[in-house]
């Protein structure tokens, strides 16, 4: 590793220091920066130079400009500078206000948007040296997937990439009071857990491996949060137990408070007990494949992700060959950091907000900029008469900058106070699956982002003001007193310049927000397949230790249904196994065919649900062919299934299904009736070919869901489903009680969070250019206001002398969205993946959007045009 | 004569060279101050202090050869002038003829 100190750190500082300092202080850094990483590491040795730096900043910028004032330097009178800047904002309060306004809004909606992605995707997990904690496992879809017992051991046993390999298996504990029962997340954890996330309990200690053998695995390690909660923070908990559906368990220790694992979830975990290798799962010639421990690494100080990759796919490959069903199709071991797992697609959705936002901070500063412009204009002569009093034109320059530099400072607070009010406002509107989000704070990065943004945006605004003022012909003005007709034409090409961005810029943001809209629209219309109003839906599972519940569950589900159906508010109800509809694609099994129809290969997988007979009732699924499932389609009754349209197609083609034998899972199953398809992998998702079986003949039921049709409100029916379910089992604990509607909401909702977010920005966008075009037409006509006074004189009609203003407007208008438009249709390829149903060229989008600009523009032109007009042209012409 | 008063951090900066002798630059520098007295201290704050002595005429400096471990840049060698020693010496002078007189348990007492 080639060590070099910080390249962007030694550039701050050097810019910072006095010339004269610079060469010893650099050398002085560089030479301890190079023992340090030589002694400690690389990473602390960095952390050091970046802390010199920060901390030397303010001290040597002091240092730098006083030196720099006291001697003749492009610099000396900034002070003065900054003085007249404020006076002449003060002189100017429509002006100034207006620019705040725009300026705060630019600013703050950048820096707000800024303090999200930061703490949802940029910002380090709250780990330590969290880069270093990756996840491992055989890749599926890109994504490492959950692996077995057998290859967890053999990788434990075997790497060499990892300090340390921990497995986490996922679960959900009941903890029982005399009273109640109440169920946290639980997570059962090899001691390792501990040493990969470097967690140091504040009271008691972690488990180790002692306690992963059967009968030394009655510890536990609890959130801050449930020890909060549950034992009322008590300092004496070391030692204390708690009865749970697992046994007894003894509490060791209590995990730091601002510690959260999964890192991000909305749920985290609240219980982590030891995880003990089932002894049929330790070798693969007995065991029946497992898969459900996700692995957890930390790797081994400098080793690259690639090589650590390489390394845990020399040890695999010999196995995977020998067991080719114990590793994922590509037979390719992924490791992935934490990370990136966790941030995965929101990451492409942060980034195009920033675009978009950085956007509206373009506009902005167009806007700002033609608004000082217009003004400068009108005090061209007030610099004229400071350039004959032997001001230099650079001097000048600078006080227009200075200006602008004030005006965005202050903006920048009003930014500041609008970011911090709408946080508040997005960390409650912010969707639940959108990860990190609690971390969103205005803390030093973000303020960092807001003062190089201010000083950007400052810059650029002031930027053409300043060149415009530098050239201004100062014999000119002065000769007429300023009661030249019209300004010079160079600065008033330079503003119409500034209008044609302004709504090129605002043209595109439309686009953007017509394409969100309509996605979004399009997807509240999708047809899922099935009716999700008024349904209640309820999970619950049965204690995990009790053995007898595969066999008993299906009995118990039906038993529920039964009395469900005789509760006054219940319209139908019936149960699913293997996850809800549009909750995703996770029980995917295979398919084998009777002889004579087309052959099916391994990637012929199918979705499969076990269902009671009533689901396709209270879920209002047509059955499109053949029948439901019935009563009779009891557990010794022959085996049936139903197919959905899609598997139907899938597997038979053109020929008739009905009375068709298919094995689905490895058992034969007579095909009774088709189904209409159902989204099953969620709204956005195609429907999938799926097929059902009936409950009480599926050989897999852990967990199952309840779906009751209501007649009224379904949360007001929850109070009277509970007592049914525990009237059949009170040991049964009732999970996730909420509507398909919620359900469907928190799916649609980063979509629907994100088109807000860009309405939002789109909005501005014409708001701003309006503005603009109103500035500067209201200043033409000002300028022109003999001209027009004369004309009207002459026996121009007002009707006529509007007409020529809007004319002019309107060519500029057109121009800005012949480039907006083009623009928009290049930038819309890139957010093609975000779209919905929608192309990015949509013509129906793109025809409104200029259809708005255009009438909104020239409404905006309209109005100072037609006050023109209608003043009294004796008036002007005596002026 | 009557010197500049002197802080404490340019007394500390000021015996610091003088324990290094020709040794002194920026990086011993700050290392014999933290080596004894545990201050951390910022390399900016160091040479702010360091131009202000030499304003004053306290140290002197002189830029040797550029070494590669230093990145290709020169070091800058300090040393105390005359008139620094003296200052130095007037500094503890002053601070000593306040002290004169004093119970000893003072600093117990007063903390």
């Amino acid at each position: 590793v080639k060590q070099q100190v910080p390249r962007v750190a030694a550039r701050i500082l050097a810019w910072s220091l006095p010339e004269a300092d610079r060469e010893a202080v650099l050398g002085d850094l560089s030479e301890e920066f190079l023992s340090r990483a030589e002694e400690l590491n690389l990473r602390t040795a960095r952390q050091w130079y970046w802390n010199q730096v920060r901390r030397s900043l303010s001290a040597n910028v002091a240092r730098r400009f006083t030196e720099s004032f006291s001697r003749r330097s492009p610099f000396a009178g900034s002070v003065q500078d900054l003085r007249g800047a404020v006076r002449a904002l003060r002189a100017a309060p429509g002006f100034s206000v207006v620019a705040l306004f725009v300026l705060a809004f630019g600013i703050g909606s950048s820096t707000l948007i800024f303090s999200m992605a930061d703490a949802v995707v940029l910002r380090a997990l709250p780990f330590d040296e969290p880069d270093r904690i990756v996840v491992v496992g055989s890749l599926y879809n890109g994504h490492p997937g959950l692996e077995t017992a057998a290859t967890f051991l053999e990788w434990r046993e075997r790497q060499t990439a990892f300090e340390a390999l921990t497995a986490i298996a996922d679960g959900a504990l009941i903890i029982k009071t005399d009273s109640q029962a109440e169920e946290v997340r639980l997570e059962r954890v090899t001691a390792e857990f501990f040493s990969v996330l470097r967690v140091r309990p504040p009271i008691g200690q972690p488990f180790t491996a002692d306690n992963e053998v059967d009968g030394r695995d009655g510890v536990a390690m609890i959130s801050d949060a449930l020890w909060r909660s549950r034992f009322g923070a008590d300092p004496n908990i070391v030692g204390e137990t708690m009865k749970s559906n697992m046994g007894t368990k003894t509490i060791v220790g209590v995990m730091p408070p601002d510690f959260s694992y999964p890192a991000g979830a909305a749920r985290p975990t609240d219980v982590w007990i030891p995880y003990v290798v089932p002894a049929k799962e330790r070798q693969r010639a007995t065991a029946s494949r497992v898969f459900t421990l996700q692995l957890l690494a930390r790797l081994k100080p400098g080793l690259t992700v690639h090589e650590a990759q390489a390394r845990i796919q020399q040890i695999t490959d010999p196995v995977a060959k020998q067991y080719p069903k114990w590793f994922g199709p590509s037979g390719i071991i992924g490791v992935t950091p934490l990370r990136e797992l966790i941030v995965g697609d929101v990451r492409r959705w942060m980034l195009m907000l920033l675009g978009a936002v950085a956007l509206v901070l373009v506009l902005t500063c167009v806007n700002v900029a033609g608004l000082t412009l217009a003004r400068a204009s009108g005090r061209a002569q007030q610099l004229a008469i400071r350039a004959a009093l032997g001001a230099s034109r650079f001097r000048i320059s600078r006080g227009v900058l200075a200006e602008s530099l004030v005006l965005s400072g202050m903006g920048a607070v009003g930014g500041l106070v609008l970011a911090w009010w709408g946080m508040s406002v997005l960390r409650a509107a912010i969707p639940g699956t959108i990860p990190r989000v609690s971390s969103i704070a205005l803390n030093s990065r973000v303020l960092w982002f807001a003062v190089s943004a201010t000083v950007a945006t400052g810059l650029s605004v002031g930027i053409i003001p300043a060149w415009q003022a530098a050239r201004t012909s100062l014999f000119g003005l002065l000769k007429d007193g300023g009661r030249s007709s019209t300004a010079g034409r160079r600065p008033r090409r330079t503003r119409v310049a500034l209008v044609v961005a302004e709504v090129t810029l605002a043209v595109v943001l439309l686009v953007g927000t017509g394409l969100f809209v309509s996605s979004f629209l399009r997807l509240m219309e999708v047809d899922v397949g099935f009716d999700y109003h008024r349904v209640l839906t309820i999970a619950v599972s049965a204690p995990a230790e009790d053995s007898a519940w595969k066999a008993r569950g299906p009995a118990i589900a039906t038993d529920i249904i039964d009395r469900l159906k005789h509760t006054a508010a219940v319209e139908s109800a019936a149960a699913i196994s293997q996850g809800l509809p549009l909750m995703g694609l996770q029980h995917r099994v295979g398919v084998a065919l009777p002889p004579g129809t087309s052959p099916t290969t391994e990637a012929d997988a199918i979705e499969l649900r076990a269902v009671s007979p009533d689901y396709f009732r209270a879920l209002r699924i047509p059955i499109q062919r053949g029948r439901a499932f019935a009563d009779s389609d009891g557990s010794d009754a022959p085996l049936v299934t139903i197919l959905s349209e899609e598997a139907s197609e899938k597997y038979f083609d053109h020929a008739d299904p009905l009375g068709a034998t298919i094995t689905i899972e490895g058992r034969d199953r007579t095909v009774v009736g088709i189904a209409r398809g159902v989204r099953q992998g969620g709204p956005e998702t195609d429907a999938q070919p799926l097929a059902y079986e009936p409950l009480v003949q599926s050989p897999t039921v852990r967990t199952v869901d309840f779906v009751i049709r209501t007649h009224g409100d379904p949360l007001a029916v929850l109070t009277q489903v509970k007592p049914v379910v525990w009237s059949v089992d009170p040991e049964l604990a009732i999970r996730s009680a909420t509507t398909l509607d919620t359900l469907f909401n928190r799916l649609t909702a980063v979509r629907q969070f994100n088109m807000l977010l860009v309405s939002l920005f789109g909005l501005v966008g014409v708001a701003v250019a309006a503005a603009g075009i109103y500035g500067v037409v209201a200043c033409d006509v000002a300028e022109r206001s003999n001209e027009i006074a004369v004309r009207m004189a002459l026996g121009a009609g007002r009707t006529r002398v509007v007409t020529d203003v809007l004319k002019g407007v309107a060519a500029y208008i057109a121009l800005g969205l012949t480039a907006g438009l083009v623009g928009a249709a290049a930038l819309a390829t890139l957010i093609k993946a975000f779209l919905f149903d929608v192309q990015p060229h949509d013509v129906g989008v793109y025809g409104l959007v200029a259809l708005i600009l255009a009438s909104t523009g020239l409404l905006a032109a309209w109005l100072p045009a037609r006050r023109a007009a209608t003043v009294d042209s004796l008036i002007s012409i005596k002026n | 004569m009557q010197y500049d008063a002197l802080g404490e951090f340019e007394q500390s900066v000021l015996l610091a060279i003088a324990h290094l002798g020709d040794r002194a630059y920026g990086v011993t520098i700050r290392q014999e101050i933290e080596t004894r007295t545990g201050r951390d201290i910022v390399i900016g704050a160091l040479y702010t202090s360091l131009a202000r002595l030499e304003r004053k005429g306290y140290v002197r400096s002189t830029m040797s050869d550029p070494t590669p471990q230093r990145g290709g840049r020169s070091k800058r060698h300090f040393v105390v002038s005359a008139a620094g020693a003296a200052a130095l010496r007037q500094s503890r002078e002053r601070l000593a003829k306040m002290w004169a007189g004093l119970q000893p348990d003072l600093r117990r007492t007063r903390s």
